[in-house]
């Protein structure tokens, strides 16, 4: 015997050490560009815009070959946008790019649940993208806000998957407002931000109008609304503020200004056709936390601001109204009702001509029926605990701090949707982390008009909704569970129909896009999970266990994940989400 | 005489046993030493990553047999049975140990084919010459590969050869990505040792497993044949090792007595050794049997050996005289960065990446240190003789020594124990970070450079440009502060601005003093004790401890922190710093530039956070904990954004 040989003929085993030799000979010189490896397939298509600073700020898609594979009976493919910001920085810690990813948002096709591009922002790091617009209708570019780099990104989707950078806000172009947040788009494609933080230079800011209001700085107080073109060039700075001073107790300004603000805006929303812009004020953002004392409950925000729009390049301030305390006593004053209003939206129907808003801190929604009131009166319609409580009847999360955050009436008005990031601070911790997605029918009360008689009033309605008649009934909540410090916080509505081999805009809600992410730098995060939800005819919430993430092959699109279209750059933090359909798609 | 098939299997599966257990034993000091090696995570001691040590180690083992046999076959002619079978076992191992490495998420592409040619090597036997050309290419593959991946991970030494010369952007990984500052020379270094050392190391398993494995009688011709493949492995084993070594910061003084040293005592003897028994087995002396076995065994440990050394962490280089030492303790559990400076004798600067720490040359009596305004973590004074001497790191009641050398005794460095000391201190650790060994010889504090004089200016023109008419100034009696504030007053006074000292009126407030005098100011603004109409910071004052108050900060700055130059340096900072703030002084004294060219731009400050959500490391402004979320950022939970464009001479914003 001579050792072990293997049962080969010669020639078989010559042509083994061939193939040997071969995929070692491939392995060498792949050894070097794996990344190209990674990018096999994907077709790069570059965009750039010069900025107000005369920089060039450039971007690139990175299609792969799903973006341009045909879906069965050609069927036109919906999109789901999701903005995104790098997670972990890469190599000897330079940084990955931020970007927008277009996802394969068509139910049934080979694609569908896949990232398919990824428009990166090759110029400009650490944005920490924000939010787009809550509605994309056919026409409309894409804003998107940069929180932490004060830039507002404006991109062209009209060729989806294909994204195009349309322009460029940057900071020094609203030197009167700091840390963009939302978004809403016009019918003549211009768009009105909310600026949440203060000029970008303490003292007095003179606005485009001619206004002067006095701030404490950069994320401080006051914020604005800005009014952008289509390529992102500020067309009206107006002062959030009142001239005079709000109360300073209620509005507390840090360093504290001569003339107290609440005006922090976050949310907003607009009625055309009644001239009026709403916006909701959040929180004096960079004070939250100011050493070495604890933040005062009064940094998070209790207010509404209605705005005359007749003149849009001047929004006007008309009021500036205050949510009311509910009937739960919280030993955290910040966990009271009305604390930090995160988000404000309006009714649709023309007939309809209400508002809502809903509390990050304090867990509720709020209702005022007429936005054009001179001096609308806000009250509390609905109480988060009443969702929690039908989703887990023990162990009950608290709706105090429980981060209530993105909030949508359906564009026919018969459902109101909300987003609820987890169970509040001092929940039980069987189910703190319970975000939920839930859903109100508020037909009954929009159908009382000015006479709504719906306010949470005492404990029992608290947990089991309103008592009048047309106070918002519960029909259906899902609960997210989220694993980490935040949870789902941000959401977009489908209301895309299929007419013909096109797509058609609807009053229903087919279907909500949300995202599991907050702001990683205020220590809330999340699991960085983008889950869609189907809706039924009758507003039944279910999760689309069909939208699979592609690595993992779990419900729900994951961004915690290795490899992107433009390499492997490791985790992303997506937050805001929209849905889209390329120009040629939609009529 | 052997006897029989028997007991050459034994011999031959007691030869593999003994190296694989050799592998795993001489790499167990290791593990407690931790793999992430001297560059890896700080705080509590991670749990060792044991598993991958032995199988990179049994990986390299097996496959230099394989390949060995392979390459040897033209000169020493076909190996017996026990060594085809050796062979066999030696490629399926290295293989099944490689596709491990696959499933623990490696290069796939590369380890498949590695694995698939490993495999194949003893199939080719009968054909010598394609055989031992596939077993060079298999061991230069592997060694560069391993050079990449250890590099990576930061813990063999090899890297050392290409870490050398890479600052600021360290690790082969940094060598290999386009645009890193590396030098092509160093590359080749690294890749050159790495090659030359697999190849001869593989050579010496060959030869062991030819020796061991022939039959008595043709032990001798066999031996006269690998003469001289042996002996000139030998000498490039040698030259190359101690290359490696010397890059590696092994010295004769220092670092022979760790894991790492007494490994590489271990292989140089062994070889040496193997050298000699071979010698005196082909001359003739000796117990015949005794002879013929020698050098088999002395290079089975000599290979083993030097498997070993690429999973062990290479020492601490020794501390350099005279240069500030950044260095690494474990104590009570936890590895904690100790920064020393400037070194040299007499009163040092010790910042210790820990609270409640304390520091002393004295175990028995340590000095506590504590926290200064500006800063993060400890800071504690402590006098040191000329010379080497322990310091000793104290920590919950435990202590841990680390050498220092503060030279001869010459011209001493700054002193560092003024309130400027940690700004000097920084300077020092960013060169530290870099890589740069160089003696601390002034301070930032010393003078106020012709950029900071021109940045001040401009933001003077700039806050004049906004319609103010007085303005607040806060100083310190520093060479710096004190030139500082007359850049401001002679610019005040060209812009007919009045200077005040802070205080009631609302004004803006421009800061030239050091990181002490401006933590107060910026508190005293934030609590409202100070009115002002914004903080304007000089440029040095680029802290995150300094921007964490809401003051309203703005700073004028020639670089973009969010930039990637400037990210890197925060990176690196936090990789060998924990936790500890990215500052203007550190980034100069990392990046080797004291000024840049650029024009000056403002840029506000801010950290974002929400209330009532529990943060690491308690409400500190935004900031977390100890290196971790936020960590390798100038400004953790939190921005720094240019609000304006170039201040001079371009136009300024518009104003009220």
């Amino acid at each position: 015997m001579s050792g072990l040989r293997f049962p080969v003929s010669p020639r078989r085993r010559t042509a083994v050490v061939l193939a040997a030799l071969s995929v070692l000979a491939t392995g060498i010189v792949a050894s070097a560009p794996l990344e190209a490896a990674a990018d096999g397939g994907v077709v790069k298509v570059g965009s750039e815009v010069v900025g107000s600073d005369g920089k060039t700020y450039s971007a690139t898609n990175h299609l792969t070959e799903r973006a341009f594979a045909p879906t069965p009976g050609n069927r036109p493919r919906k999109w789901l946008l999701t903005w995104a910001g790098d997670a972990e920085p890469g190599t000897g810690g330079s940084p990955d790019p931020d970007f927008l990813a277009v996802v394969d948002a068509t139910p049934g096709t080979p694609g569908y649940g896949r990232v398919v591009n990824t428009l990166t922002l090759d110029s400009a790091f650490g944005n920490e993208p924000h939010h787009m617009q809550y509605m994309w209708h056919k026409g409309d570019r894409v804003y998107a806000g940069g929180l932490l780099s004060d830039t507002t990104y404006v991109f062209d989707i009209a060729r989806l998957p294909q994204v195009r950078l349309a322009g460029v806000t940057l900071p020094a172009d609203t030197p009167c407002g700091s840390a963009p947040d939302a978004y809403t788009v016009l019918k003549d494609g211009t768009a009105y931000a909310t600026y949440m933080g203060g000029p970008d230079v303490t003292g007095p800011c003179r606005y485009t109008d001619g206004q002067i209001r006095d701030g404490n700085g950069y994320a401080g107080s006051p914020g604005e609304v800005v009014r952008l073109d289509r390529s992102g060039k500020v067309l009206a700075e107006a002062p959030a503020a009142t001239s005079t001073s709000e109360d300073p107790e209620l509005c507390v300004n840090i360093p504290v200004l001569p003339k107290a603000t609440c005006a922090n805006p976050h949310g907003i929303a607009v009625r055309e056709d009644l001239n009026r812009l709403i916006t909701s004020d959040f929180a004096e953002v960079r004070n939250m936390v100011t050493p070495p004392a604890p933040p005062p409950a009064n940094v998070g925000r209790k207010t509404v601001r209605i705005f005359d729009i007749a003149d849009r390049g001047r929004p006007r301030l008309l009021s500036v109204s205050r949510l009311p305390d509910g009937p739960r006593q919280e030993t955290n004053p910040i966990a009271e009702e009305p604390h930090m209003v995160m988000e404000t939206a309006v009714t649709n129907q023309p007939h309809h001509r209400g508002a809502f808003a809903s509390t990050m801190s304090g867990g509720a929604v709020f209702y005022t029926p007429d936005i054009t009131d001179p001096n609308p009166k806000w009250r509390e319609v609905f109480d988060d605990s009443t969702a929690f409580k039908a989703l887990f009847p023990t162990d009950t999360p608290q709706a105090g701090t429980d981060g209530g955050s993105w909030l949508m009436p359906s564009p026919d008005d018969r459902y109101l949707f909300h987003v609820v990031l987890s169970g509040g601070l001092s929940s039980p911790a069987a189910n703190k982390e319970a975000g939920m997605v839930y859903v109100l029918d508020i037909q009954p009360l929009l159908a009382a008009g000015r006479g709504t008689r719906c306010s949470i009033d005492d404990m029992r309605e608290v947990f089991a909704g309103g008592r009048e008649r047309d106070c918002p009934r519960l029909v259906s909540a899902l609960p997210i569970k989220d694993l980490t410090s935040g949870g789902p916080h941000w959401a977009a509505m489908d209301t895309f129909g299929l007419d013909r081999q096109a797509y058609r805009e609807t009053q229903q809600v087919s279907r909500l896009a949300v995202s599991n992410y907050f702001v990683s730098s205020t220590y809330v995060d999340g699991d960085h999970r983008v889950c869609l939800i189907d809706v039924g005819p009758h507003g039944e919430l279910s999760l689309d266990q069909t939208f699979r993430d592609e690595n993992q092959g779990t419900p729900c699109v994951g961004f915690d994940r290795t490899r992107w279209p433009h390499g492997d750059h490791g985790g992303a933090r997506p937050h805001g989400v929209l849905f889209a359909v390329a120009d040629a798609d939609i009529r | 005489m052997y006897g029989s098939h028997g007991r050459r299997h034994r011999a031959v599966a007691a030869v593999a046993v003994l190296a694989c257990l050799q592998v795993l034993a001489l790499s167990l000091p290791a593990w407690a030493d931790t793999l992430a090696g001297p560059h890896g995570p700080h705080g509590p001691v991670s749990p060792p990553e044991g598993a991958g040590a032995v199988i990179r180690g049994l990986v390299l083992v097996t496959t230099s047999i394989a390949a060995g046999v392979a390459m040897l076959q033209p000169v020493a002619g076909p190996p017996g049975r026990h060594g085809r079978t050796l062979a066999h076992a030696a490629a399926v191992t290295a293989a099944a140990g490689q596709f491990t490495v696959i499933v623990a998420g490696g290069a796939w592409l590369v380890t498949m084919a590695l694995a698939t040619a490993t495999l194949a090597l003893p199939t080719m036997l009968s054909r010598p010459r394609p055989a031992a050309a596939t077993a060079v290419l298999i061991t230069i593959v592997l060694a560069a590969y391993g050079l990449f991946t250890a590099a990576r991970d930061g813990t063999t030494g090899v890297s050392g050869a290409v870490r050398g010369g890479a600052a600021p952007d360290t690790g082969f990984q940094a060598a290999v990505t386009p645009g890193a500052a590396v030098h092509g020379a160093d590359l080749g270094l690294g890749l050159g040792l790495a090659v030359v050392h697999g190849l001869a190391a593989t050579v010496w398993a060959g030869a062991a497993v030819y020796l061991a494995t022939a039959a008595p009688a043709d032990r001798r011709a066999l031996a006269r044949r690998l003469t001289p493949p042996v002996l000139v492995s030998a000498a490039a084993l040698a030259v190359s090792g101690a290359l490696w070594a010397f890059l590696d910061g092994v010295r004769l003084d220092r670092g022979v007595w760790s894991a790492f040293g007494a490994l590489l005592i271990v292989k140089t003897v062994a070889a040496a050794g193997c050298v000699v028994a071979l010698s005196v087995f082909l001359g003739g002396a000796g117990n015949r049997r005794g002879a013929a076995r020698s050098p088999a065994i002395l290079l089975a440990c000599a290979v083993v050996a030097g498997t070993a050394l690429t999973v062990v962490p290479r020492p601490a280089p020794p501390p350099v005289p005279g240069v500030p030492l950044l260095g690494d303790v474990t104590v009570a559990g936890h590895r904690l960065p100790v920064l020393v400076a400037p070194a040299r004798p007499g009163w040092n600067l010790v910042h210790i990446g820990a609270d409640q720490a304390s520091a002393g040359t004295d175990p028995a009596r340590l000095t506590p240190a504590t926290a200064q305004p500006g800063t993060r973590y400890t800071w504690a004074r402590i006098w040191l003789p000329a010379g080497r001497s322990p310091l000793w790191i104290g920590l919950r009641g435990a202590v841990a020594e680390l050498p220092v050398d503060t030279g001869d005794g010459g011209a001493g460095g700054p002193d560092l124990r003024g309130p400027d000391g940690p700004e000097c201190a920084h300077v020092a650790l960013g060169r530290a970070v870099a890589g740069v060994g160089a003696p601390l010889r002034s301070c930032p504090a010393d003078r106020l450079t012709a950029a900071d004089a021109a940045d001040l200016r401009a933001m003077v023109r700039f806050v004049a440009a906004r319609g103010v008419r007085v303005i607040g100034l806060a100083g310190d009696p520093s060479p710096r502060g004190t030139r500082a504030a007359a850049e401001v007053r002679a610019e005040a006074g060209r812009q007919r601005l009045t200077v005040v000292a802070p205080g009631a009126a609302r004004t803006p407030v421009i800061v030239v003093s050091g990181w002490a005098v401006a933590d107060r100011v910026v508190r005293d603004v934030g609590t409202g004790r100070v009115a002002a109409l914004g903080t304007y910071l000089a440029p040095w004052l680029l802290s995150a401890p300094l921007l964490g108050p809401s003051a309203g900060q703005l700073i004028a700055l020639r670089f973009h922190p969010g930039d990637p130059r400037g990210l890197s340096y925060a990176a690196a900072l936090n990789l060998r710093f924990p936790g500890e703030p990215a500052t203007a002084a550190g980034y100069h004294g990392w990046s080797g530039e004291p000024g840049s060219q650029a024009p000056p731009r403002l840029y506000a400050a801010s950290t974002l956070s929400v209330p009532g959500h529990a943060q690491p490391g308690g409400a500190s402004g935004g900031h977390d904990g100890h290196g971790g979320h936020g960590g390798g950022r100038w400004l953790p939970g939190g921005t720094i954004t240019p609000i304006t464009g170039p201040l001079a001479p371009g136009p300024l914003p518009r104003h009220p």
